[in-house]
C-alpha cells in the first residue's frame, strides 16, 4: 500500500442512496491523517452494470482507463474503493489493461491502521455482539488475494470489529450472498427477497445487535428488503445494518447526522445511542 | 450457419474466456451445488449452461431467461476445481444476448435506463441531489465510452439518449 495519497474511489450506489455513508471513509482518513485525493472527476467504474450483464466489457475497460489515467495524474499510485464490486472491476481491468495501478478496498486500510483506530476511539463497541458480511465481490473472485482469514472464512471485517471493542458472532450462512444479485434488484427482486431472507434469517438466530457490512450494495440490501420481508412473511428482523466507514467514523466521534443514520431503511438510533452512551 | 453458431465463436474469441478454465469444465457440478440463484430458481444451473456451450448449443440459451437467473457472487469461480468461472461466462452470454437483439424488452429497458444514466452523469445510478460529474468531465468520459463503443452498443440495443 503506497505511503503517498491513495486516489479515493467513490461509489455509485452510495452516492446514490447512501450519500453520506460515503463520506465516512473521508472522516476516518482525515481523523487518521491518511492522505487521500478525492477527485470530482472520477466516473463510476460500471461495476454494477457490469455484473448486471448490460455494459460490455470492453466499455468497461475504457472508461476505468480513464479513472487509472485520472489517479495517476492526480500523483497516486493505488486506488481506494469504499465498494467490493469497484475493488473487483478494477482488479479485472487492471490485469487485462497491464496497469501497474495498486486496487485496495477500504477495509484494507482500516484493517492496517486498526491499532491506531483503536488509540482514537471516542467509543468503543464493548457489549456490542455483531455479525460481519463480506462482499462476494471482494472475497471470491480475488480470492488469492484474500490475506486475513480465507477466502471461503474471510475475516477482515471480524478483526476490524473486534479491535473495535466488538463480540463478533459466527452463524451459519456466513458465506452466502446479501441478494443484491445486480440485475436482480434492478428488476423483479424476487432473488433479493429468498437470499436476504435466507441470510438474515441465520444472522437473526444468533441474536446480533448489529450486521457490519463491506460493501455499499449489501447495506442497500439487508437494509433496505428486512421491512419488506416482514411485510410479505410476518417475521421480523430490525436488525441494524451498518457500513465498516460508517461504523468506524461514528465511534471515531462522527455524529449520526454526520454518518447519515436517517438514511437507513432499517433504524440505527438505539444502537448509536447505546454506543454513545 | 445456424442461428447462434456465430455467438459460439464469439464466446471463445472474447478475452475473458482465454483467462478461464471453460474447455477444462468435467461437469463435476460443485457449480451448481454453491448457487444461491439455484436455491431461488430450480431451473438454472451453471453446470448445465457450461455443458450447453461446451456442445454448441447456444441459440436457447442466449434467446432464454435463465442466463439472467445468475446473482454474480462467483462461489461458482471461487469453488471450482478447474478454474473455470460460471458467471464470468454468464456475463459473456449477457453481452451477446444484447447485442444480438434476444434479451427481453425488460433487460433492455435497465440496460437503457443505466446507460443513460452513465452517459449523461457518469454514474450507474442517480437519485435528486446525489453526485454526478460536472459537465467538462462528462465530455471527457463520452470520448472513452466511444473508443470502449458504448455509443454503439447502445445504438444495436435500441436505445435512445435523444
Amino acid at each position: 500500500m503506497s505511503e503517498k495519497r491513495h486516489y479515493l474511489f467513490k461509489s455509485c450506489v452510495l452516492g446514490a442512496y447512501y450519500p453520506k455513508v460515503e463520506e465516512c471513509l473521508r472522516i476516518v482518513f482525515d481523523r487518521l491523517g491518511i492522505r487521500y485525493f478525492d477527485d470530482p472527476n472520477q466516473s463510476s467504474c460500471t461495476g454494477h452494470g457490469y455484473h448486471s450483464g448490460i455494459y460490455p466489457f470492453k466499455s468497461t475497460l475504457e472508461v476505468n482507463r480513464r479513472n487509472f489515467s485520472l489517479a495517476r495524474d492526480a500523483g497516486c499510485d493505488d486506488i481506494v474503493t469504499s465498494c467490493a464490486t469497484s475493488y473487483a472491476t478494477l482488479k479485472e481491468v487492471k490485469n487485462f489493461l497491464g496497469d501497474s495501478i495498486e486496487v485496495f478496498h477500504g477495509s484494507d486500510v482500516i484493517h492496517k491502521n486498526r491499532d491506531r483506530i483503536r488509540g482514537r476511539l471516542e467509543h468503543s463497541l464493548e457489549g456490542v455482539r455483531l455479525v460481519t458480511h463480506h462482499g462476494c465481490h471482494y472475497a471470491k473472485i480475488f480470492y488469492k488475494d484474500v490475506k486475513v482469514g480465507a477466502p471461503e472464512h474471510p475475516m477482515l471485517l471480524d478483526e476490524i470489529a473486534a479491535s473495535l471493542g466488538a463480540e463478533v458472532l459466527e452463524y451459519k450462512e456466513r458465506g452466502l450472498c446479501c441478494g443484491m444479485g445486480f440485475r436482480h434488484l434492478l428488476l423483479d427482486q424476487e432473488y433479493c427477497k429468498k437470499i436476504a431472507e435466507r441470510k438474515l434469517t441465520s444472522m437473526k438466530k444468533v441474536k446480533p445487535d448489529l450486521i457490519l457490512v463491506h460493501c455499499p450494495g449489501c447495506l442497500l440490501t439487508l437494509d433496505y428488503f428486512q421491512a419488506i420481508l416482514e411485510k410479505e412473511t410476518g417475521v421480523e428482523f430490525k436488525i441494524p445494518v451498518m457500513h465498516y466507514a460508517e461504523l468506524t467514523a461514528l465511534l471515531l466521534g462522527a455524529s449520526p447526522t454526520e454518518i447519515g443514520a436517517a438514511a437507513h431503511h432499517t433504524k440505527i438510533d438505539r444502537l448509536i445511542e447505546r454506543i454513545k452512551g | 450457419m445456424a442461428i447462434g453458431q456465430e455467438s459460439l465463436s464469439e464466446v471463445f474469441e472474447d478475452p475473458r474466456i482465454e483467462e478461464i478454465g471453460l474447455r477444462r469444465c468435467l461437469q463435476c457440478g460443485r457449480c451448481t451445488g454453491s448457487c444461491p440463484a439455484t436455491y431461488v430458481f430450480s431451473e438454472f444451473s451453471p453446470r448445465t449452461i457450461v455443458l450447453e456451450i461446451l456442445e454448441g448449443r447456444m441459440d436457447d440459451l442466449l434467446k432464454g431467461d435463465l442466463i439472467w437467473a445468475c446473482g454474480q457472487c462467483y462461489t461458482c469461480h471461487l469453488r471450482c476445481p478447474r478454474g473455470n468461472s460460471p458467471a464470468t461466462v454468464i456475463l459473456v452470454l449477457r453481452e451477446l444476448a444484447l447485442i444480438h437483439g434476444y434479451a427481453t424488452d425488460k433487460v433492455k429497458e435497465i440496460a437503457e435506463r443505466c446507460g443513460r444514466s452513465m452517459w449523461e452523469r457518469g454514474v450507474n445510478f442517480y437519485e435528486e441531489g446525489a453526485r454526478e460529474l460536472p459537465v467538462e468531465a462528462v465530455a471527457d468520459l463520452q470520448e472513452a465510452l466511444k473508443k470502449g463503443e458504448y455509443d454503439s452498443f447502445l445504438k444495436r440495443i435500441g436505445a435512445d439518449l435523444s
